[in-house]
């Protein structure tokens, strides 16, 4: 029997619905990483198995027990279930060492000594056993999502639900409460991690879930999510890739405007600079010097199409040109001064003719 | 390194100490008009007066005598005795109308006020009963008792006593000596008409206090008094709050729709108060004391005569207790409130809104009356405990108010902390919630105890003797606003500062956050 079984849930919010159809089984023992482009309903899911959302419609079955049942005891299911927040939420008028005691002593009863006892034991494993006596007012980002995940781990859980753990905390602090996580799922505690850190994703986990338009849209190991994506979509948000699609209507080209488009694409996607420089120096000489003399007379050669996608993780542009009309390979002449620069500007470029004239170059490999 | 004084501590400081200077030549520069005078003489007449400012203490039916017989005069109101001739000595009014036996006793005390032969017009002064056939019964009784004591003589010889010079037997009655075999009777006045009714130092006296009394040891009645504003008294004796009441009370057909009159136990008349200067009465030359002596002697007749300090210890007794008590019901109810606004009910949230815009769009003046004379008029609760159930709703609501926002500014993430972790909701707001909220909010709750603590000044609309009204009743009697005013002041301002101290204490007592300061201060030291 699997511990959390997930049938179509669905959740709905005035005006926008986060999941539509939701299903998934947990096993024990399973560390499954959660990621997908923000507002797709990763926090939402996490959030609707510990009911702090209510969910709309669909059941959970955590244990054998379904939870989303009127009746249900939500206070129990919970302590099996511990949670670690974006925003940490320590308890502020406890010291690091009654956040972790209080609910051990309050709900299952553990002598306060014991619970003393095992709390420092988890501080000295997020590495902080000296700040036992402090405030979380006191403790940097790090230090407070460590105390919180200490916190969530003394009630001894089924499975810890982590809610984007790292997203609130400065670069430099990520990588200690990572390594807290990763010695975790070392030791077989079953986990639920929505993250955008996707070296992270790929190391640690799994099994991972790639979350869109309200469902599980992918969900395999993190080799086969990060290798050798099933679907478009994930291969896209993998890749992180950004596209620009720019159309040229006939042979009156206005470069200025083509630039512009350029230029801002190159905001949103936060190209490199030299790249930037090399992909428009590309540009210019292919449109201006070759294309359009070359095609300026050509029936059919118009629209011109290009395709620009541009990868986060590789630093690379991958560039697509096609146009219509008969064979006509702007290349060609490997003695033109413009095709020589053209072919020192970019790392490869390939002409085929099939049907249509396609031009394929990437900028920026190494 | 010593901190020295910057230009501008030196200027700031030169323009409080001319501030000062000014405020003291200011308040001293009013009492030197008081001068001395002979009795009430001249030969101005009413009519001189047309058109002036005069005054008229509320409640009273003078207001009628002045349009009749002073063409055009502008009335203000004033609600006090020592009120109106302050107002007078300061030139705020030139003259006010006053029954001439009054008039006789403040001029024992304040030498800078004379009258006008002219009469306004001559009445009775006699007790009101209730309308009911109880109260007509207990008021023809009275009214034979008055007969009989003016045939026989015994009144002429209280009004002997109370208008003679000797102190001594000036006194208020042995209440407990009275039988009350047929019940106990509560007789209503504004103890700040001497010498009808006034604080003497052992209680409430005067020459109509001792004509109840004889009644009633007569009749075989006990008796009970009551003080009171003089607006008061009558809706007072209209709902039952007493059975009689009394201070140089004049009957008018209005009046009369309303309580029955006994017969008028004592013939007087309205004359017109004016500054003796401006009557060209010739004031008696006073002797030359320094300024140090006339504070002593201010402060002996303010304080020490007839041991008025005990009446201001009553006052700040009454003051504290339902401050005080006021403050913790009120407490203890805005949480309730804050509780319920909480609970998941749509019918509850209305309820709790309702009762908070009501009760913070009410003047708490007209709230206390509106208790007092209306809502608990028959109940037979006493008056501090209608003030107390006041002053509790009135700080629940504002109360309630602080907490909710206090709570509102605690982040949703706490709760849902706490949620995660198993805690119920209600374990979650007790633990952590609340305890939170509370730092937040006390420093705005201290402020709003300090204003309920000013607040309470008012009750003596509703007969209590506070701080304030225990003020009044001093003035009433030595016809000088300096002192019990300065000193009223200053006993609330360090009233509130006791307060600060207490509500400071209890917040140094819940602050996690000095905890997490004293936590790192050790850190440091180890290291």
């Amino acid at each position: 029997m699997s511990l959390i079984k997930i049938e179509h849930l669905r959740k709905e919010y005035p005006g926008v619905t986060p999941l539509k159809d939701v299903c998934a089984e947990i096993e024990k023992g399973d560390v499954i990483s959660i990621i997908g482009p923000s507002g797709t309903g990763k926090s939402t899911l996490l959030r609707c198995l510990n009911r702090l959302e209510q969910p709309t419609s669909g059941t959970i079955t955590v244990n054998g027990e379904n939870i989303t049942a009127p009746g249900c005891n939500l206070p129990l299911v919970r302590r099996r279930m511990g949670m670690v927040f974006q925003s940490f939420n320590l308890f502020q008028n406890r010291t690091v060492l009654g956040n972790i005691t209080s609910a051990p002593v309050d709900l299952l009863k553990i002598p306060k000594e014991q619970a003393e006892k095992e709390a420092m034991k988890l501080l000295e494993r997020v590495g902080l056993p000296d700040k036992a006596q402090s405030y979380p007012q006191d403790l940097s980002g790090g230090q407070k999502q460590r105390v919180a995940i200490a916190r969530a781990v003394a009630m001894k859980p089924d499975i810890l639900l982590f809610d984007e753990p790292t997203s609130a905390l400065d670069p430099t602090m990520v990588g200690e409460v990572l390594s807290v996580i990763k010695s975790l799922a070392d030791e077989g505690m079953t986990m639920m991690i929505v993250t955008h850190e996707m070296r992270f994703a790929r190391n640690v986990s799994s099994r991972v879930f790639y979350m869109d338009e309200g469902i599980i849209y992918e969900d395999g190991s993190p080799d086969q999510i990060f290798r050798n994506p099933q679907k478009e979509k994930t291969r896209r948000f993998i890749k992180q890739l950004k596209q620009l699609a720019v159309e040229i209507p006939d042979a009156e080209l206005n470069y200025p405007e083509v630039l512009r488009n350029l230029e801002r694409f190159a905001g949103d996607a936060m190209i490199q600079p030299t790249l930037l420089r090399h992909t428009n120096l590309f540009l210019e000489e292919l449109l201006v010097q070759r294309l359009i003399p070359l095609l300026r007379n050509t029936p059919g050669a118009f629209p011109l199409r290009i395709t620009l996608e541009h990868s986060e993780t590789d630093e690379t542009i991958h560039m697509e040109i096609t146009y219509g009309g008969e064979k006509a390979d702007p290349m060609a002449d490997e003695d033109d001064l413009s095709v020589v620069i053209l072919r020192k500007t970019a790392s490869s470029i390939q002409y085929s003719y099939e049907k249509e004239n396609k031009i394929t170059v990437l900028l920026g490999a190494k | 390194m010593k901190k020295r004084l910057t230009r501008t501590d030196w200027i700031i400081l030169a323009v409080l100490l001319a501030l000062v200077a000014a405020v003291v030549l200011l308040a001293t520069q009013g009492s030197s008009n008081t001068q001395g005078t002979t009795g009430g003489t001249g030969n101005a007449k009413l009519s001189d007066y047309a058109g002036k400012n005069i005054g008229s203490v509320t409640g009273t039916t003078y207001d009628e005598a002045i349009e009749a017989n002073i063409p055009d005069a502008k009335i203000s109101y004033y609600s006090s005795y020592g009120d109106i001739l302050t107002a007078l000595l300061t030139g705020k009014i030139d003259g006010f109308c006053v029954d001439e036996p009054v008039l006789r006793y403040m001029m024992l005390n304040s030498d800078g006020v004379s009258y006008l032969q002219e009469r306004m017009e001559t009445y009775g002064f006699a007790y009101a009963f209730p309308k009911t056939a109880e109260g007509k019964a207990l008021c023809d009784e009275f009214s034979a008792f008055i007969e009989q004591g003016l045939a026989d003589g015994t009144l002429r010889e209280l009004d002997e006593k109370w208008f003679g010079p000797d102190e001594s037997v000036q006194k208020s009655p042995d209440l407990k000596a009275l039988s009350a075999d047929r019940g106990t009777l509560k007789l209503i006045v504004n103890a700040e008409n001497p010498p009808f009714d006034h604080m003497a130092d052992n209680g409430i006296a005067g020459l109509e206090i001792d004509i109840a009394y004889l009644f009633c040891q007569k009749n075989g009645y006990g008796l009970q008094l009551l003080n009171s504003n003089f607006d008061a008294i009558l809706p007072s004796i209209q709902s039952g709050v007493a059975d009689f009441g009394a201070s140089c009370i004049t009957p008018t057909e209005e009046r009369a729709e309303s309580v029955h009159f006994s017969t008028p136990h004592y013939e007087a008349g309205a004359v017109l108060a004016v500054r003796a200067a401006d009557v060209g009465v010739q004031a008696a030359q006073q002797e030359n004391k320094n300024i140090f002596r006339q504070i002593a002697d201010s402060f002996e007749k303010n304080f020490i005569r007839e041991a008025r300090w005990k009446l201001v210890l009553q006052g700040i007794g009454c003051t504290c207790l339902i401050t005080v008590l006021s403050a913790l019901f009120g407490t203890v109810l805005a949480f309730l409130i804050c509780l319920l606004r909480r609970a998941d009910s749509v019918l509850a949230n209305k309820i709790c809104d309702f009762y908070v815009r009501v009760l913070q769009g009410t003047p708490m003046v007209v709230l206390l009356m509106i208790l007092f004379y209306i809502i608990f008029a028959r109940s037979g609760i006493s008056a501090v405990a209608v003030a107390i159930i006041g002053f509790t709703l009135n700080f629940s609501a504002y109360a309630s108010e602080i907490m909710r926002s206090g709570i509102g500014s605690i982040d949703p993430g706490q709760r849902e902390a706490a949620l995660a972790m198993g805690y119920t909701e209600n374990q979650a707001f007790f633990r952590f919630i609340f305890p939170q909220a509370a730092v937040h909010f006390l420093p705005v709750y201290r402020g709003e105890i300090v204003s309920l603590l000013k607040n309470t000044s008012i009750v003596g609309y509703i007969a209590i003797q506070d701080l304030t009204k225990m003020g009044d009743i001093i003035r009433s009697r030595t016809y000088e606003p300096f002192f019990p005013l300065i000193a009223t002041a200053l006993i609330y301002f360090l009233l509130a500062w006791l307060l600060s101290l207490v509500m400071r204490w209890i917040m140094a007592r819940v602050d996690y956050r000095k905890n997490s300061r004293k936590a790192a201060g050790k850190e440091a030291d180890a290291k």
